[in-house]
């Protein structure tokens, strides 16, 4: 089984979500099931009520969240014990969603999952303040 | 008893209250004092695992109402209710928190009106406000550490006569 029915939610605070899917879409072209959600303003049960009609039981899914233990984080984690079929994968950059939309279609779940990680965590560096070194 | 912070946020544990007052204010426990959470295992998880900084425990209001004076540690604990009845529950049965209690999160329902960008209130929880009030209990409205701080007078022109 490939990843092709895999939908992207990014449930995120503020417009992180919303501006990631458009940076995404500027690198890649417009992008179908990819959808953003933000906590503005929300109680939980409001946004796990719009999640919830986001998701319906059955459908393979990752749930992109910005901060595992934060709003998002937390309606995301409650939701997956309605939703199995969901992923949620914490800590969503752009490299992350990129390597998500890029393979979905093309490997299976398992790989995805471990694509997914893998490429968020790499991505990462923090270059430079190196120790000064003295001739 | 003072504690480091007690807070009504319906989000209980999130970003806000992790990093925002996390940050400043260095608590070394959560406790999230909420039926829901504290009935329901899966809830409790979600809490405990995802604990940036200090541990995190989850008590129901019964238990907590009966054993607050005994809390280890309370100067280095940050307490969490979900809303505004919990608190009135609690009061009731003897809470009195010195510092006073934080309104930080109590967001757009059906029947709500909004009083700040983060305190959206039905006429339920207006009455609340009001039977808290004239008990004595001392409440202020603030999201973060860095954002206005909306003292007693304030709520007192939100509250509805019971």
């Amino acid at each position: 089984m490939t990843g092709s029915a895999v939908r992207g939610i990014l449930v995120t605070h503020g417009r992180l979500g919303a501006e990631l899917c458009r940076t995404a879409e500027a690198i890649l072209g417009p992008q179908a099931d990819l959808i953003a959600l933000s906590n503005t303003g929300l109680s939980a049960e409001a946004l796990s009520a719009e999640l919830r009609a986001l998701l319906p039981p059955g459908e393979r899914a990752i749930l992109f969240v910005d901060l595992l233990g934060g709003s998002c984080g937390n309606i995301c984690s409650l939701l997956k014990r309605e939703r199995p079929d969901a992923l949620l994968a914490s800590g969503v950059n752009l490299p992350m969603l990129l390597e998500f939309l890029v393979h979905r279609g093309r490997v299976d779940p398992t790989e995805l999952k471990e694509r997914l990680q893998s490429r968020a965590v790499d991505a990462i560096r923090c270059i430079g303040w190196e120790p000064e070194t003295r001739a | 008893m003072k504690f480091l912070l007690v807070r009504v946020d319906d989000r209980l544990l999130h970003g806000q209250v992790v990093y925002g007052w996390g940050g400043p204010l260095r608590p070394r426990r959560y406790l999230i004092v909420d039926d829901r959470a504290a009935s329901d295992a899966w809830e409790r998880e979600a809490y405990t695992a995802s604990a940036v900084g200090a541990p995190v425990e989850v008590l129901d209001l019964e238990r907590f109402a009966q054993g607050w004076r005994g809390t280890p540690d309370a100067a280095g604990t940050l307490v969490l209710l979900r809303d505004l009845a919990g608190l009135h529950r609690l009061w009731v049965s003897g809470f009195r928190p010195e510092g006073g209690v934080n309104l930080g999160g109590i967001h757009a329902r059906a029947g709500t009106r909004p009083r700040l960008s983060f305190i959206h209130l039905t006429e339920e929880e207006e009455r609340t406000l009001g039977v808290l009030l004239a008990a004595g209990c001392d409440l202020h409205a603030q999201e973060l550490p860095g954002t206005p701080r909306h003292d007693v007078e304030t709520i007192r022109t939100w509250v509805r006569e019971a």
